[in-house]
């Protein structure tokens, strides 16, 4: 684990230079000095057109800028006209800029020059103005051709009231120029050695050819038409009015002619249609009423001419706008002394009308008498035409359930009221099968449940008198052909255009359908009945909004009145951005990515096609965008980085290369072609460390293992102790051996164990309580309570021993193998706290030893004596009592841990003499470690 | 009153109905004389000036001295006066024929630009002149001799196009006050050669001793015999 630190520590600073360098912000700019400025004179206009660009390297977005603009006149030093023009700039975009010059632009040599200050508040001051760009001329005189005298500006366009200014130029400098507005001799003032300008002030309308200015000097005059509108007038008295219910005639007063050959342009437009209507007179438009119906009309008429535009509405209702025809066919009949019977006919059946009666005397006409008046109703006829019938087919468990929708008749052709409609419903599969509803007037829609055969339905619009025509449509029993691509188009301002191809040549016509409010559940179902002839239409209604999608469904009609499903078509009248943006789900977060999802997200109840998403990344260190994302401004100010997926139906999106650890802002935002969702919404996320994972998937299964394997340990205990460091170790095993092996001492003796009976065992404590050894015998826990250790002498004994002699050390390489790698053998410490072995099967001390004695014997009888002065001594280590008085057959105590070891004497000076003292008697000697090992 | 107005509309629906049918009959007067002092008081009638320069240079507000010192005929809008003398009596016609369907349709681009009345009546009077003119040259060409139809000089030149207009419309103004100008000059030629024809009645083949002497170096050949050209109708004698 500290290793795992350590690591992580020093990577991580390692990264941070990186880190550090990634973070850029945006730097201060330069100024930008216009490039490619253009300068191009409209004539017509009096305009003066200029075009130029910016190139910006370091902005891939828009950022606000002002173009300090100065224009002269005649000469670069005439300064005439300065002006600050504030616009958002994009990188190599190409600006323009006008300006209209009163003085006609072919009058004088015109200058212009500009210089750029970037003024966005994203970019840090200060704000310095670039250099001025050079002097751009624009000299409309070039094109003049060699004409001694030109007047300019040429058939200027000016409404009544307002100022012109009008110049000549001498081409050779003539003096006696005179100049003449309609016959009146003018001066001016000379702006140049050959130019004269004159201003005309609050101009007036002489006639409908215009105001004559000319200049005559020796050759042949020169002049211009000014050509002068009256202002235009609002239309009065507007109107509408109808005498046969089929078409409207709308009336106004145009006021005053504006007196120019160009008349003003009368438009009449009708708001719940959203039909318009380019009227042919001045003062009159003819309107043809629907056949669907509508009886309110919101009218507004516009007039508009080159300066203006007027306008006047009204709200109308058919029914109240009706100017009757003239009665006909007045006849008197059955004239008596006091009674005359006069008839008349009229022209609407089953209508209200009113006769008014006045007389006077024909021979001597002098005055009418006063009126009297009667009301009366014609009686009525049968309905003209057939209601205009469609139909609306659902399939329910295999069963076709048809809704029938009938328009109301006109007045004109209903002839009376309409009481109520009749459906018949014929099976074609059994003509018995015959089934008739009956629907009360004003009902406009019915229901009907079908089986699986083929119907036809005739639909009957009655009054009092009889019914209608039929209306007949046909149904199948079958689900028709549905599977028909959806195709695009775009709406303009008079409805939707559309044209289709006609599958078969006997349709008898076209049916288009469409719902009115698509958004709005249930559907209100609107078509449009179209003859056979008809490939193409336009949509209208006034119903249509922008940003609805409209499904459009063209049928096809065929001889047998069934309906065959021609094409389908979806558009808007007007794309809008979208209004709401996806919810995102954001997953497999990472230090250096994450990923973006929102496969919810419904497109087509959208305000426009959707064409795409845009993916904004914010950072709060404002660091470089990545590969793939460009620079943006929000409308905050805010820099951000901004990814465009033009595919629709991608929705998901990775976002990487984040840096760990670090706190990001992102949006995802639908876009259409009228512009992106809202920008108000973004969501926040913080990378986590980049390390943290690592740790999570090394370290976790870490601990596990560890924890596995303590699991088996604890469990195998027993098993791992025999396996790994049993009570008794194999001294077969023993790398002592290995060593006696390499020496190959030929003069080596072995011990015999049985001859080697401890006879002294010496208890030496040392200070350090932490270094205690249990050699040779046992103690109890309370003797090893104390800080002393015990050493065990095995050697006769001197006291105050100093000088050289014979020191054995001990040493056991099966329990001591890292003591010996240290160079010196010594007495090893043993702690009190060594642990406590079961006993094996060796537990008794005899038997230990024998054993022991045999095995060591037979491994140590090949190494050859007295190469070394060395006396190997096998010593157990029984595991009883510490007190040598203590019979060696008391059994174990299973909470002490029997040691037995293997030792090694070395002689220093002294060889087989030992044998032959120690034959006798043992001996215990105190060997420090510090003294006598090396 | 409404017994007069009435009268004079029946009278006047009357004649234009005859000239209707004689136009839609294509039937054409055989008499020569009549025709000519037709043709001759329809030239006159259509050289006067208050018939249509008048109402222009009002209309356009070019009355002013300065403007209508310039308000002049551009040379090559219509033929010379010499031009006309010199022609055939065939190629007169033919000259005149050509130069009133220019007429037309520049009275035709600049209805917007003449008062209502005037164009209207100006353009009859165009066609009409049109149909006589129409009406001799059939007389002439019935007659058996073939030099009627020759050209004793050189005609006045290619077809005459409609003045191209200035961009300017002050200098447009002008130039169409030049040209109608120049019609009713042209007019007024016309109206004297056709005079020419019969004064030349029993004296000469000639237009016009005076002018023929100004001018016989020149001329190659003589109009043609009247008498022998007109055999249908009255020849002059």
């Amino acid at each position: 684990m500290a290793l795992f630190a350590v690591l992580q520590t020093t990577f991580l600073l390692a990264l941070l230079p990186l880190r550090t360098y990634q973070s850029e912000v945006l730097s201060e700019p330069l100024p930008l000095t216009p490039e490619s400025l253009n300068v191009s004179i409209n004539s017509t206009k009096q305009c003066m057109h200029l075009q130029w660009t910016v190139h910006n390297p370091d902005y891939h977005q828009e950022f606000k800028m002002v173009f300090q603009i100065q224009i002269s006149r005649f000469k670069a030093s005439n300064v005439i006209w300065l002006e600050n023009y504030s616009t958002t700039v994009k990188r190599n975009q190409v600006l323009h800029w006008s300006w209209e010059s009163e003085l006609p632009l072919e009058c004088a040599i015109h200058f212009v020059r500009m210089r750029t200050m970037v003024d966005d508040a994203r970019i840090p001051a200060p704000r310095l103005w670039s250099n001025w760009s050079s002097w751009e001329k624009a000299d409309a005189q070039n094109s003049l051709g060699d004409h001694p005298l030109y007047v300019f500006p040429k058939d200027k366009l000016v409404e009544e009231g307002s100022n012109v200014t009008v110049c000549y130029i001498s081409m050779n400098h003539q003096d006696n120029i005179s100049c003449y507005l309609e016959d009146v001799l003018i001066y001016g003032r000379q702006l140049d050695q050959n130019v004269w300008a004159f201003e005309f002030k609050n101009v007036s309308f002489i006639r409908k050819t215009g105001t004559n200015f000319y200049c005559k000097g020796q050759g042949d005059p020169e002049g211009v038409v000014l050509l002068v509108s009256k202002v235009l007038e609002e239309p009065k008295n507007f109107s509408c009015e109808t005498q046969d219910l089929k078409t409207l005639t709308c009336t106004w007063d145009p006021g005053n002619d504006t007196g120019l050959i160009q008349l003003p342009s009368y438009t009449l437009f009708e708001s719940f249609s959203g039909k318009k209507t380019l009227c042919k007179h001045r003062n009159r438009c003819d309107w043809q009423v629907t056949q669907d119906s509508q009886e309110m009309y919101n009218f507004t008429l516009v007039a508009e001419n080159y300066f203006r535009k007027r306008s006047v509405s009204i709200l109308f209702n058919l029914i109240h706008g009706v100017h009757p025809m003239a009665p006909y066919s007045l006849f008197p009949k059955s004239v008596s002394a006091t009674n005359a019977t006069v008839t008349w006919k009229v022209y609407s059946i089953g209508s209200k009308y009113m006769a008014r009666v006045r007389c006077a005397y024909a021979d001597h006409f002098w005055k009418w008498s006063e009126l009297i008046s009667q009301n009366f109703t014609t009686a009525e006829a049968a309905p003209s035409e057939a209601p205009d019938v469609w139909r609306d087919v659902t399939f329910v468990s295999g069963h076709p359930t048809v809704t029938l929708f009938w328009k109301p008749l006109s007045k004109v052709h209903a002839n009376g009221k309409i009481l109520f409609y009749n459906v018949v419903v014929e099976n074609l599969d059994e003509p018995s099968s015959l089934k008739v509803l009956s629907v009360p007037a004003p009902a406009n829609s019915t229901k009907v449940t079908l089986n699986q055969s083929s119907y036809q339905i005739c639909v009957t619009a009655h009054n009092s008198v009889g019914p209608s025509p039929a209306s007949t449509v046909a149904i199948s029993g079958h689900p028709g052909n549905e599977n028909v691509e959806e195709g695009r188009m775009n709406g303009t301002e008079d409805g939707f255009p559309m044209s289709w191809k006609p599958q078969s040549r006997n349709a008898t016509g076209y049916v288009v359908e469409w719902c009115d409010s698509p958004q709005h559940l249930p559907c209100v179902l609107r078509w449009k009945n179209l003859g056979p002839t008809n490939t193409d239409t336009v949509i209208s209604s006034g119903a249509f909004r922008p940003g609805v999608r409209y499904n459009f469904r063209i049928y096809e009609i065929s001889t047998k009145r069934m309906a065959h499903l021609l094409e389908k078509k979806a558009g808007y009248l007007k794309e809008l951005a979208p209004s709401y943006n996806p919810k995102v789900n954001m997953s497999n977060l990472t230090s250096h990515s994450f990923t973006l999802s929102w496969k919810d997200y419904p497109t087509e109840s959208q305000t426009g096609f959707i064409q795409g998403y845009y993916v904004y990344l914010k950072s709060k260190t404002g660091e470089k965008c990545h590969r793939g994302f460009e620079k943006t401004f929000l409308t905050d100010n805010s820099v951000c980085c901004k990814y465009t997926i033009d595919n629709p139906d991608q929705k998901t999106f990775v976002v990487k290369d984040l840096q760990p650890e670090s706190a990001y802002e992102f949006l995802v935002t639908p876009y259409t072609s009228a512009g992106e969702g809202p920008l108000d919404d973004f969501r926040k996320v913080t990378t986590p460390d980049e390390y943290s994972h690592i740790l999570i998937h090394i370290i976790l299964p870490m601990v596990f293992f560890v924890f596995v394997i303590m699991i088996i340990c604890y469990l195998k205990s027993q098993w791992l102790k025999d396996k790994c460091y049993p009570d008794i170790p194999d001294p077969y095993k023993s790398s002592v051996l290995s060593l006696i092996k390499f020496k190959e001492n030929p003069h080596i003796t072995i011990m015999n164990v049985n001859d080697c009976v401890p006879d002294a065992i010496e208890v030496v404590n040392k200070p350090e309580g932490s270094k205690m050894q249990f050699v040779g015998t046992r103690k109890s826990p309370t003797e090893t309570k104390g800080t002393k250790p015990a050493y065990l002498d095995l050697l006769p004994t001197e006291k105050n021993y100093s000088g050289p002699g014979p020191c054995i050390c001990f040493e056991n390489f099966t329990y001591n193998q890292a003591a010996s790698d240290l160079g010196y053998c010594g007495h090893f410490p043993v702690t009190p706290q060594a642990p406590h072995c079961q006993l094996g099967p060796l537990t008794s001390p005899e038997n230990l030893l024998k054993t022991l004695e045999q095995s060591y014997m037979n491994s140590l009888g090949e190494i050859p004596a007295g190469e070394a002065n060395l006396n190997y001594v096998s010593q157990l280590a029984s595991p009883m009592s510490g007190d040598r008085e203590s019979p060696p057959t008391n059994p174990p105590e299973p909470a002490l841990c029997s040691e037995y070891k293997m030792q090694m004497a070395i002689p220093l000076g002294l060889a087989s003499p030992a044998r032959s003292e120690n034959s006798s008697l043992s001996s215990t000697a105190l060997l420090d470690p510090r003294e006598h090992c090396h | 009153m409404r017994a007069q107005r009435m009268q004079r509309t029946l009278l006047s629906l009357v004649l234009r109905l005859l000239l209707l049918c004689t136009v839609a009959t294509g039937k054409c007067s055989g008499k020569y004389h009549e025709l000519l002092l037709q043709l001759q008081r329809q030239a006159d009638l259509m050289q006067d000036p208050s018939t249509l320069l008048d109402p222009y240079i009002h209309l356009q507000g070019l009355h002013s001295p300065v403007l209508q010192e310039h308000c002049r005929e551009r040379p090559g809008d219509f033929p010379s006066e010499d031009a006309l003398w010199r022609l055939s009596r065939q190629d007169f016609l033919q000259t005149l024929n050509t130069t009133l369907g220019l007429i037309l349709r520049m009275l035709s681009a600049l209805q917007q630009d003449l008062p209502e009345a005037a164009h209207q009546q100006a353009e009859m009077n165009v066609r009409g002149f049109g149909n006589n003119i129409h009406c001799m040259a059939q007389l002439l060409r019935g007659s058996s001799d073939p030099k009627a139809a020759e050209p004793t000089q050189p005609g006045p030149g290619p077809t005459p196009l409609p003045p191209t207009p200035p961009s300017s419309t002050f200098q447009r103004k002008l130039r169409n006050c030049g040209f109608l100008r120049g019609y009713h000059r042209f007019m007024r030629t016309a109206g004297q050669v056709l005079r020419g024809w019969g004064e030349r009645q029993g004296r000469s083949r000639r237009h016009s001793p005076c002018r023929a002497l100004k001018r016989g170096a020149r001329r190659t050949r003589p109009f043609p015999e009247i008498r022998r050209l007109a055999p249908r109708g009255q020849p002059p004698r």
